[in-house]
């Protein structure tokens, strides 16, 4: 079941996660490993998205949410401890959200606003080097490099979504939790993503939700299955789409149910 | 855990504040009228006749909480035909979008112009153009313009709520559409218009300024005549206050106002939980 | 409705006082001879208490909002909601005669003086009137906002106070703005309170603490006594269109902003 038990960056132990009194997640244990991308799969409502944001406490900013037992580490570290530095801990799990939001500032800024938070502002020229890297690291360089004082609201939702992606990398994670990144995108910037994924596993750890089986086929290493709250199906790629023991893991990969 | 900065906490506490006082003000202003108010505040004094010298030192108030009601009464009249009847005009029948909006825009305007105006428009109108005089059908129809606004703007969105939830399904089904208003829209949207309908009542109950100089005199005899003058609570309010007659029974008076119209607003709430529920 | 006001004031008889309109600095003497109709103390006592409503009302107001918008816990918001409602609820002699047992008793017997009627206590009754609508059309504004950018901003890693002074504040600014026009369109029409409590005096005020008489409150006087078609009342419902004219370019103000305010929030 967990391939890279104890060295994997990130350990959930048996997590329970209820909103009011529904639980949601239950006795959810699962490890992911480094520098890997793993798909996070399963019909809508299982608790996909609400296993990725209590990775970084974002969780907790929906006020019904609540942890109700367990323990998740990251790199060995308690992050639900409550001396846990969460601002810190969001700066090395950053998140990339559904549906893209530009701040209401310019690209530069955009790309700027977590890093000038925790590290502090930079000389203008050095920050402009760190805007072209990251902008050109997310492929939006070429797009946006004539107007990077311009409102960010005017970016096409593909662009906005990179742009989404490079604000994140600006703070240098470790990790990066996409939920559905691609489900308000045209095919085209779905297939940018998917590329961007794939390079920037070189140097992050990925977890991605999607209900999208043909896209965790094509980006993933690792999947993990979740049905109604548990686990119901954890391996490599090959492993959970060519011998799920679950059936209807199985009727959902081939698409009877979805 | 990072320690927060100080200017954020002093925000923080600013803010707390700011809250705590929202909370406090009507607590103060009801809990300060009751306890001045609440010994004058008996059976009689709402059944009886206002007596002694002037009058209103002694006595109740029964004048003018009937000349108050007959107001409403006579601007229902107008504002619930005009009103509910506009309101299915804009959400169904009107021919273009771009009328529904200007319209829409010029009620919601009317509904912010000052009650004083509608006074003043009222008594030009209704008293001296068309000479009703200072009289309970004037005054009557200057409520129901001040209610009309509002009660406009709830029921269209209440047939447009109903109308995006229904109208598919039911005319799909090759019902015509007068059947479809009156089976489906009035009845589905009956709760919302009456939760509306409350709202504007509670608001004009309680304004003097529309039937200071359409409607109301300070004080007389005799039962309620459509082309005579009446007693209202907030003109009554007004006189004891501006005339210094009675404190005691100013007390009195304001806290019927306040707690009649909390009644009422409060069965306006539980109407629109009702709906949420339902 | 706007024809006849403006019929009213004699515009098409060609009788409309312009003259004494724009005469602000004349003195409201109705029956000296030849009668005199300046408007400039009421207007004056209208902007004071209008004023002096607005910089009460409007930060903390706004305080209020963001309060029930993001740091008020459940419990203590579903306090407040019907609060606020029941302070809104509250009808304007209400507040009148409130402010007249309170503000004006008080400046009395401090003041030694016989009453206490003055500009400031209007204008502090008129604040806690427009309070529960600056209140809550701005917390509906700065919600939107919250629910928006909340996760995105902080699942950055940075702080509430970051989030609130770079994104929260600027895109809820149209919104915040039409709450600020909204109370004042609701303080500059607001007779009741006004009247009771400014003490009505025809004079043009020296200051916040004198006695005066705003517009409406000068309306709500003379109406009662005016000979229909008189050059006075006629110079009334000229005031009364032009205060007409304020408040519905307040109201379109209001729209255009609430317009701008959802158009701007999902581009």
């Amino acid at each position: 079941m967990t391939p890279t038990a104890n060295t994997s960056w990130i350990q959930v132990e048996s997590l329970d996660v209820a909103y009011g009194n529904a639980p949601v997640l239950h006795q959810v244990s699962a490890s992911f490993p480094e520098r890997q991308v793993t798909a996070i799969l399963g019909p809508s409502g299982c608790g996909k998205s609400t296993l990725l944001r209590v990775i970084n406490r974002t969780l907790e900013l929906t006020p019904e949410a609540r942890v109700t037992g367990g323990q998740v580490h990251v790199k060995g570290r308690n992050i639900l401890h409550p001396s846990e530095d969460i601002r810190s801990l969001r700066k090395q799990v950053g998140i990339v959200q559904q549906r893209p939001l530009a701040f209401p500032m310019s690209i530069q800024e955009n790309v700027d606003f977590g890093r000038r938070h925790h590290h502090g502002r930079l000389q203008r020229k050095e920050r402009d080097r760190i805007t072209a890297s990251l902008l050109e690291r997310v492929g939006l360089w070429d797009e946006v490099k004539h107007r990077l004082d311009s409102s960010a609201t005017r970016l096409s939702i593909g662009q906005l979504q990179r742009l989404c992606i490079a604000r994140t990398l600006a703070n240098d994670p470790d990790v990066i939790l996409m939920d559905e990144p691609c489900s308000a995108l045209d095919p085209e910037s779905t297939a940018t993503i998917e590329t961007l994924i794939q390079e920037l596993k070189a140097t992050v750890t990925i977890l991605i939700v999607t209900h999208n089986i043909a896209q965790a086929r094509r980006i993933s290493d690792q999947i993990l299955f979740l049905l109604d709250g548990t686990v119901a199906e954890a391996g490599t790629n090959a492993e959970v789409m060519g011998a799920a023991r679950n059936p209807r893991v199985r009727r959902f990969l081939s698409g009877e149910e979805g | 855990m990072t320690r927060p900065r100080p200017l954020d906490v002093l925000f923080r506490g600013l803010i707390w504040a700011a809250g705590i006082v929202g909370m406090a003000l009507p607590v103060w202003i009801v809990g300060f009228l009751l306890v001045r108010g609440a010994g004058r505040l008996t059976w009689s004094f709402l059944v009886d006749h206002p007596r002694g010298y002037p009058p209103g030192t002694e006595g109740g108030i029964l004048p003018a909480i009937l000349g108050s009601a007959a107001l409403i009464l006579v601007g229902l009249v107008i504002a619930i035909p005009l009103g509910v009847g506009g309101g299915l005009y804009l959400a169904e029948f009107c021919p273009s979008k771009r009328l529904q909006s200007y319209a829409r825009a010029a009620v919601e305007a009317l509904a912010g112009v000052p009650s004083i105006l509608y006074g003043l428009f009222g008594f030009a109108c209704f008293v001296v153009f068309l000479r009703m005089g200072i009289s309970l059908l004037a005054g009557g129809l200057v409520l129901g313009l001040v209610m009309l606004p509002i009660l406009l703007i709830t029921s269209q969105e209440a047939f447009a709520a109903v109308a995006a939830q229904y109208r598919e399904a039911t005319l799909s089904l090759g019902t015509d559409r007068s059947a479809w208003i009156f089976w489906v829209l009035l009845p589905k949207a009956r709760v919302r218009i009456l939760a509306g309908l409350v709202l504007a009542v509670g608001h004009a109950v309680g304004s003097a300024a529309p039937v200071l100089f359409t409607a109301s005199v300070y004080f007389r005899r005799g039962g309620l005549h459509l082309d005579q003058p009446v007693m209202t609570l907030p003109t009554h309010l007004y006189f004891l206050v501006s005339e210094a007659i009675s404190f005691d029974h100013a007390f009195a008076t304001a806290l019927v106002l306040v707690l009649g119209l909390a009644i009422f607003n409060g069965a306006a709430m539980a109407l629109r939980h009702q709906m949420r529920d339902s | 409705m706007v024809l006849f006001l403006l019929k009213e004031t004699g515009l098409f008889q060609g009788l409309l006082p312009t003259r004494d309109l724009l005469q602000v600095a004349a003195p409201w003497s109705p029956l000296a001879t030849p009668p005199s109709f300046g408007l400039g103390h009421a207007w004056v006592g209208s902007f004071l208490v209008t004023g002096i409503s607005l910089a009460l009302a409007v930060p903390l107001g706004i305080g209020i909002g963001i309060f029930a918008a993001e740091i008020a816990p459940p419990a203590v918001a579903r306090i407040l909601q019907p609060a606020l409602e029941l302070l809104a609820g509250i009808p304007a002699v209400v507040y009148g005669f409130f402010g007249y047992v309170t503000f004006v008793k008080w400046y009395a017997d401090w003041s030694g003086q016989p009453t206490g009627e003055s500009l400031l206590a209007a204008g502090v009754v008129l604040a806690i009137m427009i309070l529960p609508f600056i209140a809550s059309t701005s917390a509906e504004a700065l919600r939107t906002v919250y629910q928006d950018y909340r996760e995105a901003a902080l699942g950055l890693g940075v702080t509430e106070g970051c989030l609130f002074r770079r994104i929260v504040l600027i895109k809820a600014l149209p919104g915040l703005a039409a709450a600020v026009a909204l109370g004042l369109a609701r303080a500059l029409g607001e007779t009741l309170a006004v009247l009771m409590l400014s003490g009505n005096t025809a004079a043009m005020p020296e200051g916040p603490l004198s006695r005066g008489q705003p517009l409406t409150a000068l309306l709500a006087t003379e109406l009662g006594e005016t000979a229909a078609g008189s050059p006075k009342y006629r110079m009334l419902f000229s005031a009364a269109c032009l205060l007409l004219l304020a408040v519905l370019a307040l109201n379109m103000g209001i729209l255009a902003l609430k317009r701008r305010f959802f158009e701007h929030l999902h581009d």
